[in-house]
């Protein structure tokens, strides 16, 4: 049995102002996989892939080892997506958003969708145009979770949502994977609850992918360095080091423990460094002003 | 209020400078090949109140209105530039087009029809600025009776400024006939002018949403009962279709032997005659245009597990199916009413009516290649006046070719349909609908 969810390879697609890729993204099973970026870094545009919207000029991508195109219908029974851009309005009420949903899905799951309308305080008599923002992004994610899906894939869920409301789609993702074999992949700005709650990350700018991996094992990966130079030496971005700010003689960097970057700075005259752990926050703002420069 | 006007002028251009001297060439064009003064009338679709639902759709109400201008004031500089404007400059124009035409031809015998058109030029300007005031956003919730009895009242004058100008052109103009003309128009853009803030306001409001939680009905709702899927899709794309041709066609019953009786030229039973086919065609497209408000959620279609085939495949086959359908139940309508036999499918294809149900799908890939918005309403005005333009002409082609044209429109319209489902970008950018809804999403 493949073990990753969702494995993109060498994912290219172009348009008059921007391209994607070529991007690689492994998604492991079971795994709740944030991808983070900043506005227009291609998150939307990659995830619309995965659903036929739009056709990739190169690249493969696979879900649960089939392959998007060819696969396509058996990929969409089996993977859902959520988006504050779905639009539902034309059904009128959330009963018939229900029933033009349920009739593809065999597996329809009734008693999670009658649990999950309670949870959301939603009705299936609700005109969808009357539904305030929070509640159409439940709706939608009460949609998702009703067909149990073996993957989710959520394009910015939380945007728009109170903190409460945040934190009950969190809890529902959470209670959705709890048996270990459902994937989530979920883009999002929320950089806080997504360290809270991935367990894996991929940073993605400017259409290409910057780091992948373990959450804790990228956060762990990275420091953020205050150091002193005594004899005048300017520091300059290299391999595993990006300089953040100076105030005259004081230094503040991102520092990547896994290259030579710390014995680097000892040897170049950086004195009292100190080195404190990083939020993925951090991690955020400084490798996408290190692509930026 | 000034710089609202200019502001809308500066913006909207390009579109006047298209459209009067468009509608100049036109008619000096069709009245030195008819060697009398006629008029055409599709210049009203462009401007005013149009124009100002493109502006409407982006949001423009909302962000006029933290300028330092009043709800009123903005109101009535849009009732200038909707109505007042382009009826002085439509006027204008026509006279002096008349006044040339006839200097040149030594024929005054034109007249006539250089008032109607002034006249149904100032009604219909008014017209759709009124209409517009009171037409439902879409997503509005006018749940209660009332609420839908004034959407539909305002909606069926908007749609009917499309068609009206067809019942206009073949009307003969009387002193009685002329001044209820008049005095529709005069009361019609009295009504537009107060009810201008009213159009602002109204727009310029978010939709308001129901607090959470909600009081739960005592009886459950049923709606979530019964089949679903694209069956259900299907269903409702036909209904709506299907609901709105039977209502222009029975409208069409109802009018044309009113009007046969009063005025027209044409005798009753002759309802298959030439005009039919074009009003025909109206409604096709009219009814077509009702499966916007489906292709503003193909981004969420497209998730479900139906290939893209299949989808194309759905929707080309139900609005090709309610079209002919809902012709064939007008058929049986129009016979009763004006008591003739109904037309057989030789008939039926000899005037073209299958052809323009042929072209009428092409709204389909249309509305998935782009939403309802100021280009995508002349790409479809432009095939409008070109089609219709094309019935005169359809005594060239035989039934087998007219026929089997259809058919291999209609196999287009499904390629380019899938094809677009498949591999457009474009078709998947969130939408916004054209009456300045607040929708949900990065539409806003």
């Amino acid at each position: 049995m493949n073990t990753n969810a969702i494995e993109i390879r060498k994912l290219v697609k172009n348009y008059p102002a921007f391209t994607l890729g070529p991007v690689d993204l492994t998604v492991p099973r079971g795994a709740i996989y944030g991808l983070i970026g900043p506005n227009g870094a291609g998150k939307t545009t990659a995830l619309d892939m995965i659903f036929g919207m739009g056709r990739n000029d190169s690249g493969t991508i696979r879900v649960l080892g089939l392959d998007h195109r060819a696969d396509e219908v058996a990929v969409k029974q089996r993977a859902a997506y959520v988006s504050p851009d779905l639009n539902f309005q034309v059904w009128g009420k959330v009963g018939k958003a229900i029933r033009f949903v349920r009739g593809f899905y065999p597996g329809w799951d009734d008693a999670c969708c009658t649990t999950l309308m309670h949870a959301f305080h939603l009705d299936s008599g609700d005109k969808i145009t009357t539904l305030s923002f929070g509640a159409k992004t439940k709706l939608s994610l009460l949609l998702a979770l009703s067909r149990r899906p073996e993957i989710l894939i959520l394009d910015e869920p939380t945007t728009g949502l109170d903190a409460i409301s945040k934190q009950q789609v969190f809890a529902e993702l959470l209670k959705a994977v709890e048996d270990g074999e459902r994937t989530v992949l979920i883009s999002s700005h929320g950089l806080s609850d997504l360290e809270r709650f991935t367990d894996h990350i991929g940073m993605i700018k400017n259409g290409k992918v910057l780091l992948e991996g373990r959450t804790d094992e990228i956060v762990d990966r990275f420091r953020l360095a205050e150091f002193f130079s005594t004899n005048g030496t300017t520091f300059l971005n290299r391999a595993g080091l990006v300089i953040l700010r100076r105030t005259e003689n004081r230094w503040h960097a991102l520092l990547d423990q896994n290259s030579d970057a710390h014995s680097w700075l000892q040897s170049h005259g950086a004195t009292d460094l100190s080195l404190t752990r990083v939020t993925l926050e951090d991690l955020f703002v400084a490798l996408a002003k290190e692509e930026d420069k | 209020m000034k710089l609202v006007i200019m502001d809308h002028l500066r913006r909207w251009w390009w579109v006047w400078a298209i459209c009067i001297p468009g509608n100049c060439g036109l008619v000096l064009a069709i009245s030195a090949s008819n060697n009398k003064f006629c008029t055409i009338y599709p210049v009203g679709m462009f401007l005013g109140a149009m124009l100002l639902s493109f502006d409407m759709q982006r949001g423009h109400t909302r962000s006029i209105l933290t300028m330092p201008v009043t709800a009123k004031q903005v109101g009535r500089a849009w009732w200038w530039v909707a109505v007042a404007l382009p009826v002085t400059v439509v006027t204008v124009v026509t006279c002096l087009m008349f006044v040339g035409f006839s200097c040149w031809r030594h024929d005054w015998s034109g007249l006539q029809g250089c008032v109607i058109f002034c006249l149904s030029n100032f009604l219909t300007f008014g017209t759709m600025f009124f209409a517009l005031t009171g037409l439902p956003r879409a997503g509005a919730d006018y749940g209660d009776l009332a609420g839908r009895i004034r959407g539909c009242f305002f909606g069926s004058l908007w749609g009917l400024s499309f068609t009206g100008w067809l019942f206009f052109q073949r009307i003969t103009v009387s002193f009685i006939s002329g001044l209820a003309l008049l005095l529709a128009a005069v009361c019609v853009t009295i009504l537009g002018w107060f009810r201008a803030e009213l159009l602002v306001r109204e727009r310029a409001m978010r939709l308001a949403t129901s607090p959470v939680p909600r009081t739960k009905s005592a009886t459950p709702s049923r709606s979530a009962d019964g089949f679903g899927g694209l069956a259900f899709l299907a269903q409702n794309i036909f209904v709506r279709m299907a609901g709105m041709g039977v209502a222009m066609f029975a409208v069409f019953a109802i009018v044309l032997p009113l009007i046969n009786g009063f005025s027209f030229n044409s005798a009753p039973t002759d309802y298959m005659g030439d005009s039919f086919p074009i009003f025909a065609f109206q409604f096709l497209w009219i009814m077509t245009f009702q499966i916007a408000g489906f292709t503003m959620h193909v981004r969420y279609l497209r998730t479900m597990p139906v290939s893209a085939t299949k989808l194309a495949a759905m929707l080309v086959v139900t609005v090709l199916t309610t079209m002919l359908l809902t012709f064939y139940a007008a058929m049986l309508l129009l016979s009763a009413v004006f008591q003739t036999p109904l037309p057989g499918p030789e008939k039926i294809i000899q005037q073209g009516i299958l052809l323009e149900i042929a072209v009428a799908t092409t709204v389909v890939p249309l509305f998935i290649w782009r939403p309802m918005e100021v280009y995508t309403f002349v790409i479809m005005m432009l095939a409008m006046g070109g089609g219709t333009f094309a019935i005169f002409f359809k005594q060239s082609l035989t039934p087998s070719i007219s026929a089997a044209a259809s058919v291999v429109i209609v196999l287009g319209v499904f390629v380019a349909t899938k094809t677009l489902l498949e591999r457009s970008s474009r078709a998947y950018r969130p939408r916004t609908n054209q009456f300045g809804a607040w929708n949900w999403g990065g539409g806003r």
